[in-house]
Parts: C-alpha cells; sequence; structure tokens
C-alpha cells in the first residue's frame, strides 16, 4: 500500500504537461504557479496591445487577473500602465491609482531602459 | 512514514507550500518592508516598496525610505521610489533630505524637485516685514538646495535650484498680506527674479486694481513713490492660482527663464523694472478672474520679454478662435510660435491646461 501511495504521488506531481498557452494555465492548481504562466504568456504581448487586450479577455475577471495587470505594468510601466482602467477590483484600482498610474511612468526613457 | 501521513502529502499538493491568494495579498499588501517581503510575486513587491518609502518619506523617516528603495531593483523603479521619498519628505518640509532622493530620481529628478518644491511649507516666522531676516534665511536656502542637489544628473541641480528659490520667496510674500517691496528690493543675483515674481504676486493681490493700473500702481509702490498696500493675510494652507507648463519659444531658449508657480517659467527681463512689468502682467494671470483684454495693452510693448509675455498670456487665455486667427495673423515668427504653443494650452478650449492643482 505504503509503495502504491508513493508511486501515485509522484505520478500526480509529474503528470502535469507543461502549458502551451495561457489557456492551459487555468489548470494548473498552485496560484503562484498559475500567476507565473499567465505572465510567462502576456509579457511578450506587451508589444502588441490588441493581442494583450485578447489574452487579457481570457483570464477571468477579478483580484488574480488585477494582479497579472499589476505584474505586466510594472514589468514595462510605458506599455501596460494603460491596462490600469482594466482592472476592477478595488485593490487592484488601488494600486493603479498610488502607484502604476503615475503619468511620468508612462513617458518615453531618456536614460538606462 | 505512516499511511496518514502520506496521504495528507499526497493532498497538500506538490512542491513547495503556496499561499492562498497571492494575487490579492500581492495587491493589498503595504505599510511595512515586512509586509512587501511577504509578496509571492516579486513584480508586486515592487511598488509595495516604493509605497513604503513614500510612507516613510511623509514621516520624515530617512532610514526606512532608504531601506526600502535599496530593495528596489536599479532603474526605473529605483528611480521612482527616490522619487516618491524626495516628494514627500518635501511636502513634510524636510527640504534637504527631499533633495537628496531627487539628486537619485534620475529621468524623474526634475519632476522631483518641483512636487517637493512646490509642497514646501512656509519657513515658520519669516515676514516681509523684516526684510533682513528674510533674506539671510533665503540665502542659507540657497546654500541648502545647491548642496541638496550636488550629484544630480546635468541641468537639475541649476533647474532645481531655480524652482526652489522661486517657491521659497512664493513662500515668503504670497498670502503674507504684505506687499513691502523693501525684501524684493534687497534680493540679489539669483534671487531677483523670483523675488519680483513674488512680491509682485502679492502687490497684485493686495491693490486689487483694474488690470491697465496694475504695473504702474506696482512701479510707484517699488520706487518708493507709492505707499504700500496691505490688507488681510491669507489663511495657512494651499495657496492657489491659475497656472501653466513652460511655454518657451525656439527663439527665446537661450534667453533668462525663472521658474513660476507650479512648475511654469516666465522671461526675466533685462532691468529691473522690465522684469518687474513681465512680474505684474505673470501675477494678473495669476489673478483667474484677469480676463484676455488686460493682456492686450503690453503687446505692442517695444520690450521683446514684455511683449513675449502678453502675447502668451493672452494666448492661453483668449477664446481659441480669436487665438488661431491671431497665429494666422502674425508677421513675427516668434508670436506666431508662442501663440501657437500657448493655443495649446488654451484655457478656454477643449485643450484646457492645468489651472489650479493644490499646492
Amino acid at each position: 500500500m505504503r509503495a502504491l501511495l508513493v508511486c501515485w504521488f509522484t505520478a500526480a506531481c509529474a503528470a502535469a504537461p507543461e502549458p502551451t498557452r495561457l489557456e492551459d494555465c487555468a489548470a494548473i492548481e498552485d496560484a503562484v504557479a498559475r500567476g507565473d504562466c499567465q505572465l510567462k504568456f502576456t509579457t511578450p504581448l506587451l508589444e502588441d496591445p490588441k493581442a494583450l487586450d485578447a489574452a487579457l479577455a481570457l483570464v477571468p475577471e477579478g483580484v488574480e487577473r488585477d494582479a497579472l495587470i499589476a505584474r505586466l505594468a510594472v514589468t514595462d510601466p510605458r506599455r501596460g500602465a494603460r491596462l490600469c482602467k482594466a482592472m476592477t477590483t478595488p485593490e487592484g484600482q488601488q494600486k493603479c491609482q498610488q502607484v502604476l498610474g503615475r503619468p511620468h511612468l508612462g513617458a518615453p526613457r531618456k536614460t538606462k531602459p | 512514514m505512516s499511511r496518514a501521513a502520506l496521504l495528507l502529502m499526497a493532498l497538500g499538493g506538490c512542491g513547495a507550500e503556496s499561499p492562498v491568494d497571492p494575487a490579492g495579498d500581492g495587491l493589498r499588501a503595504g505599510g511595512s518592508l515586512a509586509s512587501c517581503a511577504e509578496v509571492a510575486f516579486a513584480e508586486l513587491a515592487i511598488p509595495c516598496r516604493v509605497g513604503v518609502a513614500a510612507e516613510a518619506g511623509k514621516a520624515g523617516d530617512i532610514a526606512l525610505a532608504e531601506e526600502a528603495c535599496a530593495l528596489v531593483p536599479d532603474g526605473l523603479w529605483r528611480e521612482e521610489c527616490h522619487f516618491r521619498a524626495g516628494e514627500e519628505l518635501g511636502k513634510a518640509g524636510y527640504t534637504d533630505r527631499a533633495l537628496r532622493f531627487c539628486a537619485r530620481a534620475g529621468d524623474f529628478a526634475r519632476n522631483c524637485v518641483t512636487h517637493a518644491a512646490w509642497g514646501l511649507p512656509p519657513e515658520p516666522g519669516l515676514s516681509p516685514a523684516d526684510p533682513s531676516r528674510a533674506l539671510a534665511a533665503l540665502d542659507e536656502q540657497l546654500n541648502i538646495y545647491t548642496a541638496g542637489l550636488n550629484g544630480a544628473a546635468p541641468g537639475v541641480q541649476g533647474e532645481g535650484v531655480d524652482i526652489l528659490l522661486s517657491r521659497a520667496w512664493f513662500n515668503l510674500y504670497v498670502g503674507s498680506g504684505s506687499a513691502d517691496p523693501a525684501a524684493a528690493r534687497g534680493a540679489e543675483g539669483e534671487h531677483g527674479p523670483h523675488a519680483r515674481t513674488a512680491w509682485a504676486l502679492e502687490f497684485v493681490r493686495l491693490a486689487n486694481l483694474p488690470p491697465d493700473q496694475a504695473v504702474e500702481a506696482a512701479l510707484a509702490v517699488w520706487r518708493g513713490e507709492s505707499p504700500v498696500p496691505t490688507g488681510a493675510a491669507l489663511p495657512p494652507g494651499p495657496k492657489v492660482g491659475r497656472h501653466t507648463s513652460p511655454i518657451v519659444a525656439e527663439g527665446v531658449r537661450a534667453q533668462r527663464h525663472a521658474a513660476t508657480f507650479g512648475g511654469g517659467v516666465r522671461l526675466v527681463g533685462e532691468s529691473v523694472e522690465e522684469d518687474l512689468t513681465v512680474a505684474v502682467i505673470e501675477a494678473l494671470f495669476f489673478n483667474e478672474g484677469t480676463l484676455p483684454p488686460a493682456f492686450v495693452a503690453y503687446q505692442d510693448d517695444p520690450r521683446l520679454t514684455v511683449r513675449l509675455t502678453a502675447w502668451k498670456l493672452w494666448g492661453l487665455t483668449a477664446p481659441p478662435e480669436a487665438v488661431l486667427a491671431a497665429i494666422t495673423a502674425a508677421t513675427d515668427p516668434l508670436i506666431a510660435e508662442t501663440l501657437r504653443l500657448a493655443e495649446g494650452k488654451n484655457m478656454q478650449g477643449p485643450k484646457a491646461g492645468r489651472r489650479r492643482d493644490a499646492r
């Protein structure tokens, strides 16, 4: 029985397939890993606003999506800060207002990137 | 290992234990560096630490602000952290410390100094009625500003000192209830234009004359030919008025400018009286009740600084259609360019500029 359980446990951990697209992230149970997965697939889209908007529409509205938006805005404030208005939760909106939505953060950089 | 323990392990999931709501926790985190350290997503720990630095600035806690900013990655967010701490320290009256943060705010250094400066509270006990004390204190302030911005990016120190002096003189005169020009008359060197700007603002407020009489009356008081107007001091708190961001035509970039309320600039006249004239016209603009015709009288002035100031202020306040017509009709390219820049910030049109930021 012990051997069987260990075998089952190991298999369960190893069996999760590597996500290949944003939609696959939803199947990840661990919230941090799920968030990182979402970020991995959306960060490259920061240069393509339409594609990014379409991708974000695949993530259900709520704290998890707002956190993803906030992470994108921190990663690239010039491109990501516009997404602030898409936040729907009070904590997301507050974060945007206080920190991410400051207009100079969206201005082109004169010095280092 | 017992069967139950194995089952628990299996149910608990794989690998390290993860927080239940890392997204919500990350968005809500703040108030302390310990709270920021708990954030599971590294990107969300950044605004958390910037927020802690800003709060530390408000409380004058330099050590905590330094610690928070040091934990933020170098580059844009570290600069933003210094900016937030600097502006809050400035608002709280810790000028020298504020400037040390602003000097490290990189691309945001000018914004930081502007915010810190225009949030600076008045120096207690200073009054235009005691000019020698006021001049000594403002000289000391100049040294603090210069030292505080040492090491800032090229150009920031000079521009920053200009903005700070503008605020320091504003704090001395505006709302004081005294338009005694003695302190402003004694202002030399870098102080001069700022002293005249601030004195003119208080003169226009207290004299409360029709705009077409303001310049001559101000010059008479300055020369000691007329009595000094007095009136009620304004209650403590923000003193606000109509203002705009800088409008500088290419052709006068080399001309001397001085910082004005809320991040703007004005031309500096060639002589004291020419400069006073410019300062009084600018003070009329600060007073929101002044209508565009008040500036028309100076549009043909032989002095370039006076003429361009009048066109600029008229371009900001006149109906946009009239400004556009004047741009087409202008034969002087310098006036046309000034009007174009002013039209872009016209306060009657849809592109209305900033008017009453509380400072």
